[in-house]
């Protein structure tokens, strides 16, 4: 009886550590994204990222809140939560995804893969893929990725009026270093 | 006590399976606890329709205001329906913070010059603070340039003063629908009739209902309270209703009202139309946001 509640706790105790081990977490990083047309550059920046990454399931979340996108102009903000991205109604663009069983975060190192998954913007959710490089240090994980959204995917409407000024794809990149829990 | 404990087992090692897989995404929500939320973009523009919204002009902008108030629409084909008359205010707001707006305007109505601003104090917003409302007070002096009439009387500069103060309370109440609150104080250096009082109190209300992402109803009401002002004069409380066109930098005004006033001065203690009566004009407001200032190193800083 002893041996098997000794067994029980041993047990336990190796699910609830298997539980803890891997999980990564970051409130913070670098979001930009770029809109390029003969007439206007498009720029925004933000350092609210939430992201999270379990190296055990390979498992990837990251969000991003829209209300937070500084501009060069700041009617350029307006207009993009009023008009275009309507973050009261949809306030995070997130995306969920996995990273192929094969790649395994086992050593430190740079890991140049990708995570397939869905991305939602504006509330349109869309399966796509995206490149990740993963630079594991210790209790560190740094992400990096960089890649193209098109506004119309996302049920993204630009008026015909600036159609000169917003591109129809817009250059995402980010930036986050996640630390264990 | 074996398979108890074979299904205890099981089952914890279910249950644990099950929350590392959302773990992720409860991990993520409990992040965004601590953030501020600030509930935006009140209104369309710095004014309801008369009176001033919570809205500020941001750091480094400037605002190109037109006002425009045609005559009665009730004034028969002979005046064009009103169009013949035009009351004018051309007017610019500069923001110096993000909480501080300058104002300066010339309308034609009296030859009024006015100056004003408006401080941000509270921002709707939840999150890490719970802030319900956004609180402004707007501040001003209308200068009235118009050459006296009556030259026997010993006619003083700071006759031609009057002063406003604003307490603007505005509370988003959903993405479409804001109200806004309007305690307002209007000091007059001078009346006419020893009737009236310096002091006129009255009380806005006024808010907007989004109708797409870039048209607007908006209604505006000051109720002046009684026995301030001149009653012979018949005056009456300024109630307009409009909508609100956004087309990139412009925002439009368009709307329907019965007072020809272009500043606080004006709306609140000299409006005269009776709607009962018929006296209302169309006028149309238009803004045009120019930006002086970059912030792109503004946007980068934090970044």
């Amino acid at each position: 009886m002893k041996k098997r509640t000794l067994l029980l706790s041993l047990f336990f105790g190796f699910l609830v550590q298997s539980h803890a081990q891997g999980l990564y977490t970051a409130t913070k990083g670098k979001v930009s994204f770029y809109s390029h047309t003969v007439l206007e550059d498009i720029e925004a920046y933000t350092n609210i990222l939430f992201s999270g990454f379990n190296t055990q399931t390979n498992k990837v979340v990251v969000e991003m809140r829209m209300a937070s996108f500084n501009f060069k102009k700041n009617l350029m903000r307006k207009h993009f939560n009023e008009n275009y991205i309507e973050s009261d109604k949809f306030p995070y663009a997130k995306f969920t995804g996995s990273i192929p069983d094969s790649v395994k975060f086992d050593k430190d190192g740079i890991y140049e893969t990708f995570a397939t998954g869905v991305f939602e913007v504006h509330g349109v959710a869309m399966n796509r893929g995206i490149p990740l490089q993963i630079v594991k240090k210790g209790n560190k994980i740094s992400v990096t990725s960089k890649f193209i959204v098109r506004l119309e995917d996302h049920g993204i409407k630009i008026p015909s009026i600036v159609a000169q000024n917003i591109a129809e794809e817009v250059e995402v990149t980010f930036i986050t270093d996640l630390n264990a829990r | 006590m074996r398979v108890k404990l074979i299904v205890s087992i099981l089952f914890l090692g279910f249950s644990t399976r099950i929350n590392a897989q959302d773990s992720l995404d409860s991990l993520l929500l409990s992040l965004r606890g601590n953030e501020k939320n600030i509930v935006d973009n009140h209104f369309k523009s710095t004014r309801i329709v008369n009176t001033q919204s919570v809205e500020q002009i941001a750091k480094g902008d400037l605002d190109f205001r037109i006002l425009h108030r045609f005559g009665k629409v009730n004034g028969g084909a002979y005046n064009l329906f009103g169009l013949d008359q035009a009351n004018i205010r051309i007017g610019l707001d500069y923001g110096l913070t993000d909480n501080l707006t300058l104002g300066l305007g010339r309308s034609n109505v009296n030859k009024d010059f006015d100056g004003s601003f408006k401080l941000r104090i509270l921002q709707q917003q939840s999150g890490k603070k719970n802030i319900p409302i956004h609180l402004s007070y707007s501040a001003g002096i209308v200068l009235r340039s118009l050459k006296w009439t009556n030259l026997e009387r010993n006619n003083l500069f700071s006759s031609r003063l009057t002063f406003f103060n604003q307490i603007l309370i505005s509370r988003k109440f959903s993405e479409s629908i804001t109200i806004q609150l309007s305690p307002t104080m209007v000091h007059r250096n001078f009346v006419s009739t020893p009737s009236e009082k310096n002091d006129v109190y009255s009380i806005g209300i006024g808010g907007r209902v989004k109708l797409t992402k870039r048209v607007a109803l908006n209604a505006d009401y000051q109720y002046v309270f009684p026995g301030q002002l001149n009653s012979s004069n018949r005056l009456t409380n300024p109630l307009s209703l409009g909508f609100d066109i956004e087309t990139g930098g412009h925002v439009f005004q368009l709307h329907f009202t019965n007072s020809l006033g272009l500043n606080e001065k004006q709306f609140i203690t000299e409006t005269t139309g009776n709607i009962g009566k018929g006296d209302i004009h169309f006028g149309f407001n238009i803004s045009r946001i120019f930006t002086l200032g970059d912030n792109r190193s503004k946007a980068q800083k934090h970044w």
